[in-house]
């Protein structure tokens, strides 16, 4: 589902350390609404799917837990890669998740962390979504 | 059924490979119509899912149309090409007595400026991940299969997201996934997935339990559905 607009908003996430793809997908149906990579990754598909899994299982775990406040992002540390899931709103019911895998050699996990969290708020504060 | 042999999509891969332009009109209750430009799908109408205009209704985004203030490129497209794919899902399903292609000009074209369209290969791609998905699904939900709120909450905090709030204010007497989603102007395929997550929060329920449904145990895999 690539072609829309929304690859160049993804653009700013290529300059954290160590970047190796992000994308953007609907929390609800799982699909990849943008993608950024830097080549053609089959992998892409299978990583928004994972993360959806991941958000959904977490969420229902937060509910079982009764713990205060929803999931507001996951952080998966692999040997070679670090996977980043964060969670967005676009608007009224819509929930996005971004995902972004960088590769561990060259990443600062606490920088990237925070630019992240920055590009993301950016992003809910340049188009008007709800936070 | 594979949607990608379904004889609608048969048709549109014959109109992809000669780069067609028009429109493939379905007859029957479950017709519609599905909109294409050079082989690509630009847009589809069905009479069993909400229309873009509903969609954009719904969110609030205004009545005046695509165009309004509001909604940008980014969100137009998204919820365009939801509209097209949760329309195409249910239109390669459908058994229409009559497909007729109309060539550009001989009937209203859609109100859909400026939306790229959608290969065919990855419509049919799409679409079969989330027939996927509703197959997984299918021993406790289908988007015709009523649904009625529970007045107790088993657990003592439940994080609920827009969407299922609002199928729960909805949820006066029961309904079914697909007539909540005409009711909130959103996607069938996408209502079926929370209600079915509501499920398991135990918010809702089944009015018709099917033997094979096990409480509580998610049987939902978005990897899986990749396979």
């Amino acid at each position: 589902m690539s072609a829309l607009p929304a690859e160049l908003i993804l653009d700013p996430v290529r300059q954290i350390d160590g970047f190796v793809h992000a994308c953007l997908v609907d929390a609800t149906s799982g699909m990849i609404l943008s993608s950024l990579e830097e080549q053609d990754d089959m992998r892409l598909p299978v990583a928004a799917a994972g993360a959806t899994d991941v958000v959904n299982v977490l969420s229902l775990m937060t509910g079982e837990l009764a713990a205060d406040g929803d999931v507001e992002d996951v952080i998966v540390t692999l040997q070679s890669h670090y996977l980043l899931i964060r969670l967005l709103r676009s608007g009224p019911g819509q929930r996005l998740l971004l995902l972004v895998t960088l590769a561990r050699p060259h990443a600062n996990m606490a920088m990237a962390h925070r630019e992240i969290r920055d590009f993301s708020r950016a992003l809910v504060r340049e188009h008007d979504w709800v936070t | 059924m594979n949607p990608a042999r379904s004889p609608v999509a048969i048709r549109l891969g014959k109109l992809a490979e000669a780069a067609q332009t028009g429109s493939l009109h379905l007859s029957g209750d479950s017709g519609g119509v599905i909109y294409v430009s050079a082989g690509d799908i630009v847009a589809a109408d069905s009479r069993r899912t909400p229309s873009l205009a509903a969609r954009i209704g719904a969110a609030g985004l205004g009545a005046a149309g695509l165009g309004a203030a509001g909604l940008g490129p980014l969100e137009r497209g998204w919820l365009a090409t939801e509209a097209t794919i949760d329309a195409a899902m249910e239109l390669m399903s459908a058994r229409p007595r009559h497909v007729r292609f109309a060539e550009p000009g001989a009937e209203p074209g859609p109100d859909l400026p400026g939306v790229p369209g959608l290969a065919l290969t990855a419509l049919l791609a799409e679409v079969t991940r989330r027939h996927r998905l509703l197959e997984q699904i299918a021993g406790v939900l289908t988007p015709d299969a009523p649904v009625v709120r529970n007045p107790r909450l088993r657990s003592r905090a439940v994080h609920v997201s827009d969407t299922q709030w609002a199928i729960l204010l909805q949820l006066g007497q029961a309904a079914t996934p697909r007539a909540l989603a005409a009711e909130l102007g959103q996607s069938v395929f996408g209502l079926t997935i929370e209600v079915y997550r509501m499920v398991l929060l135990d918010l809702v329920s089944t009015m018709e339990p099917r033997p094979e449904a096990s409480r509580g145990r998610s049987a939902l895999s978005f990897i899986r559905a990749l396979a």
